[in-house]
């Protein structure tokens, strides 16, 4: 009965981790596939638009590979925000992350994240409707399903001047991406930075540039901290688990002695009895650990983790839809071993023994 | 603080580490005490071969078995915790990586002192604790034949109770120190400027030791030698062919030389041949891109500590089986991690 | 009478056990002897013999197996002998449920490090000796109160014991197969184990060398 609570809750441990490893690894991906600096408009801390006689500037950088102006807003769609990109037609077409489907090939034509595809139950072909300061109709073209540099398993991706025109932003954009040669990401950074303090530059807010590392650092820690507290909180579940393991096993001593005080007329010594019991720990605290990984992996992978998936994804359902990344390597695997074994062993030492001391005249009169 | 699930079950285990390493020396404190009073109450009562046996019987079967669990425990729990904290040093890679750091070596460089001494008081304990585990079987056997066990063993069972609190503690002070203050350089200036610019100089010989002819010749020698020694007195159905105390010590002798040479060769051929970078000697980096050789640095880890085995247990007493069953168990797991680098070599 | 019989010696042996205690005694039991012991109930017998066997420790005195003392032995030392030389036949007998004839019988044989199939092979001999050798693969609880006797009896002799102790052996069985257990006993006694046997059966005594009685505790002469 110990075991079998093991499992469950290292089952639902184990589905916890997964998926914020794999969001986590996934956002990273992002992060990767992304720029190196990004630059935006700050106007009293807030974002605002960037406006487009700045990109001159940030592309003539000594550094700067190519600056690539992008809109990206919120549009709600079927009751819920989705992302939507706006990228210049000459990235969308080096773009190569892996769709299904074909690639834009008008400006009415759309990428549509999967995971937005499941959300708003459409697919290739399917007629889309943007509506912010204008209503556009696009067809979806391709579904993303990897990690790409513009496009994304949860944005809806089109042509930059069509995102002009849904957001009504004439002759700005909501941020301009700079590719960098290798090593220049933080003087690309502090250039930019500096063009605040040019003469002529623009008044009425700051062009602030955000590199990769800094990006990292954010989404990393932002999953980290996910992360922990969900793992603290089965930390201090384990915790108590060690004495309650020990606790539940002593109930099964009573039996046993009897057995052991008959092992020991045969000729078992306490160490030999003890090695017994300690295996026997041994193999349960095994045997939990993959049994709760397996159980896991069919939580997560099969049944989309439900109970346990909103709380890594804001405004998802309690019994999702859609199957969320999740990631079973390395980290997992190592947790699940750590937390049976740590539970297991210390909890069972009292009673290993106790049941291992006992007299052959004690228990056999 | 860094707040991850690593870093959570890891201050979870070495929490209850710490805790099974301090029942382990305090019941190793109290066999000791336990044994010294014993002696002291024979003596004073000139009990002769029977206050002798009385000292040996009361002490060691009071105290013996539960020592042995609580440092087999120690062990599993130390065994598990080595992959965990270098998951954890991995994991502090991005939320760090403002600060210099691009790979888990790089996270080693920021509390260095907490780390190494996590990284080497950990494995300490764990080989203290399997050697009093062989010793203790050793004994066992040798009481099953009316010996008596060795107070050495009890010291032996102290020192690797303490190896393992001082481990855990190491391990749980790194985990709460701050590490958002130091900045790291680019891991290329590892080993100093001087030796960096010597690396990257394609016309500087690299380390001897760390020939690939050196490696593989090394590691014949041990699989022969630890092949010798598993035979016990037997030599492929020779009889009569005794291996004495100073085979033992060549053979512990020749795994501390593998020691160093498995280490010059993973860094200087290994990492850069799998890696793809000439320049670029980083075991740890090396560890994260190829999986299975994580799995074949432990597996050779434990083959070179294993092979040391046989010497101590010969000095503790053994007369020569349970050193031949640990040169056998060495001889499986250096087989077994020499197979893997040799596919990632081809 | 082969090397390796042995003696049985109590010197001056006592045991409390709550308000019961047993001796001193002195006794000498010779090597490949057959030595009776009868008394009431309550008496003494069993924990002479489980003395004897070192499943309890003497609180003064000495007993001595061939000369070595078995009262401040190491529990592994003692573990071994009953491994090896000592056997121990109780009066009810007592075996692990969950297990197997032939995993009974083979018991003690575990620590000894033998392969499963060396376990499987001695266990089937031992039963077949005892007339026994279709029962190895059932439970313990399907056998009836003799056969159960019997093979607690090729338990306690699977390894071929120097000393043998018997606590009743033939009180929870009916005549015919107390007279097998008897003639088994008997034949390990010819091999030349030495025998120590509780028992109220008048046929156990006739054949013994050293007749012993016991009461309160205490030896009678």
């Amino acid at each position: 009965m110990a075991a079998c609570g093991l499992v469950v809750a290292l089952a639902l441990l184990l589905s916890g981790i997964a998926l914020n490893e794999g969001q986590r690894r996934d956002s990273l991906a992002g992060v990767a596939a992304g720029p190196a600096v990004r630059c935006t408009w700050l106007s009293f801390g807030h974002e605002a638009p960037l406006a487009d006689t700045q990109l001159s500037a940030l592309a003539a950088l000594p550094g700067v590979v190519r600056c690539v102006p992008l809109i990206v807003g919120r549009i709600e769609l079927g009751g819920r925000p989705i992302e939507v990109r706006g990228v210049p037609w000459s990235e969308l077409a080096r773009e190569s992350g892996a769709t299904r489907g074909a690639r834009v090939e008008n400006e009415s034509e759309v990428l549509l994240g999967v995971e937005v595809a499941r959300a708003l139950d459409l697919g290739v072909g399917s007629t889309l409707a943007l509506d912010a300061r204008l209503l556009r109709l696009f067809t979806v073209a391709g579904l993303v399903e990897d990690v790409g540099t513009f496009v994304s398993r949860k944005a809806v991706v089109c042509e930059l001047e069509e995102a002009r025109a849904v957001f009504g932003l004439t002759d700005a954009v909501s941020e301009a991406w700079l590719f960098v040669r290798d090593g220049y990401e933080a003087a690309v950074a502090e250039a930019a930075e500096r063009l605040n303090r040019a003469p002529g530059a623009p008044l009425g807010g700051l062009l602030a540039a955000e590199t990769r590392a800094v990006r990292a650092r954010a989404v990393a820690r932002s999953h980290d901290l996910r992360g922990g507290h969900f793992a603290a909180l089965f930390a201090v579940a384990l915790a108590l688990a060690v004495p309650a393991f020990g606790a539940l096993s002593y109930q099964g001593v009573a039996p046993r002695r009897h057995a052991i005080g008959l092992m020991k007329t045969t000729g078992w010594s306490t160490a030999d009895v003890l090695e017994l019991v300690a295996l026997e720990n041994l193999v349960i605290g095994v045997g939990a650990a993959a049994l709760g990984l397996a159980l896991a992996w069919c939580w997560t992978r099969l049944l989309g983790a439900p109970l346990l998936a909103w709380l890594f994804v804001p405004d998802l359902e309690v019994f999702p839809a859609q199957r969320l990344p999740a990631r079973f390597t390395p980290l997992p695997p190592v947790i699940a071993l750590v937390a049976a074994l740590a539970v297991t062993l210390p909890g069972s030492l009292w009673t290993t023994w106790r049941t291992a001391r006992a007299m052959p005249s004690e228990v056999l009169h | 603080m860094i707040v991850d699930a690593r870093t959570v079950i890891a201050v979870f285990l070495f929490g209850v580490s710490a805790l099974v390493a301090l029942a382990a020396c305090g019941a190793a404190l109290r066999a000791i005490f336990a044994r010294a009073g014993r002696a002291r109450a024979g003596r004073a009562r000139d009990g002769g071969i029977r206050g002798g046996r009385a000292r040996g019987r009361s002490a060691w079967d009071a105290h013996g078995p539960l020592l042995g669990l609580l440092l087999a425990v120690l062990a599993a729990l130390q065994l598990v915790g080595v992959p965990l904290f270098y998951l954890v040093l991995q994991g502090y890679v991005p939320g760090l990586a403002d600060r210099g750091v691009m790979c888990a070596y790089g996270v080693t460089r920021i509390q260095p002192e907490l780390v190494r001494m996590t990284q080497v008081l950990g494995p300490l304990a764990l080989y203290a604790a399997a050697l009093w585990l062989a010793f203790a079987s050793a004994a066992g056997e040798r009481e099953a034949q009316g010996g008596a066990a060795r107070p050495l063993h009890l010291a032996l069972a102290l020192c690797a109770g303490a190896l393992g609190l001082a481990q855990s503690a190491a391990a749980l002070a790194y985990f709460v120190a701050p590490k958002g203050v130091t900045e790291v350089t680019c891991c290329g200036a590892v080993t100093g400027a001087a030796a960096a610019a010597l690396r990257l100089d394609p016309g500087t010989r690299d380390s001897n030791f760390g020939a690939p002819w050196v490696f593989w010749s090394a590691q014949l020698l041990l699989a022969l030698a630890l092949g010798l020694r598993g035979r016990a007195g037997t030599v492929w159905g020779v009889r009569g062919v005794r291996l004495g105390k100073f085979s033992d010590l060549a053979l512990a002798a020749l795994a501390c030389g593998m020691a160093w040479i498995s280490y010059a060769f993973w860094r200087d051929q290994l990492a850069p041949a799998v890696l793809g970078l000439p320049y670029h000697r980083c075991v740890y980096e090396l560890l994260t891109e190829t999986r299975g050789l994580g799995f074949a640095a432990l597996c050779q880890a434990m083959a070179l500590a294993l092979a040391t085995w046989p010497l101590l247990l010969r000095w503790a007493g053994d007369a020569g089986e349970a050193g031949a069953r640990a040169a056998r168990g060495s001889l499986v797991l250096a087989l077994s991690g020499a197979l893997i680098v040799a596919v990632h070599c081809l | 009478m082969s090397a390796d019989t042995r003696s049985l010696e109590f010197n001056s042996v006592a045991r409390s056990r709550g308000l019961f205690r047993l001796g001193p005694l002195d006794l000498q039991v010779p090597a490949g002897a057959w030595a009776t012991i009868r008394g009431p109930s309550g008496s003494g017998k069993t924990t002479l013999l489980q003395l004897a066997a070192g499943l309890e420790r003497a609180d003064s005195g000495r007993v001595m197996l061939s000369g070595e003392d078995l009262t401040d032995a190491p529990e592994g030392r003692l573990a071994a002998l009953r491994r090896r030389v000592i056997g121990f036949v109780f009066q009810e007998p007592r075996f692990i449920a969950h297990l197997s004839v032939a995993e009974n019988v083979a018991l003690g044989l575990v620590p000894e490090g033998l392969a499963a199939r060396e376990r499987r092979a001695r266990a089937s001999a031992a039963l077949e000796r005892l007339g026994l050798a279709d029962v190895a693969g059932r439970r313990p609880e399907q056998l009836s109160g003799g056969e159960r006797q019997r093979v607690a009896i090729a338990r306690a002799t699977i390894h071929g014991p120097r000393l043998l102790l018997a606590d009743e052996p033939t009180a929870s069985v009916d005549e015919a197969t107390g007279a097998l257990v008897l003639a088994y006993l008997r034949e390990l006694h010819a091999r030349g184990a030495t025998v120590l046997v509780s028992t109220h059966d008048p046929a156990a005594s006739r054949y013994a060398d050293l007749a012993l009685q016991i009461q309160n505790g205490q030896l009678v002469p």
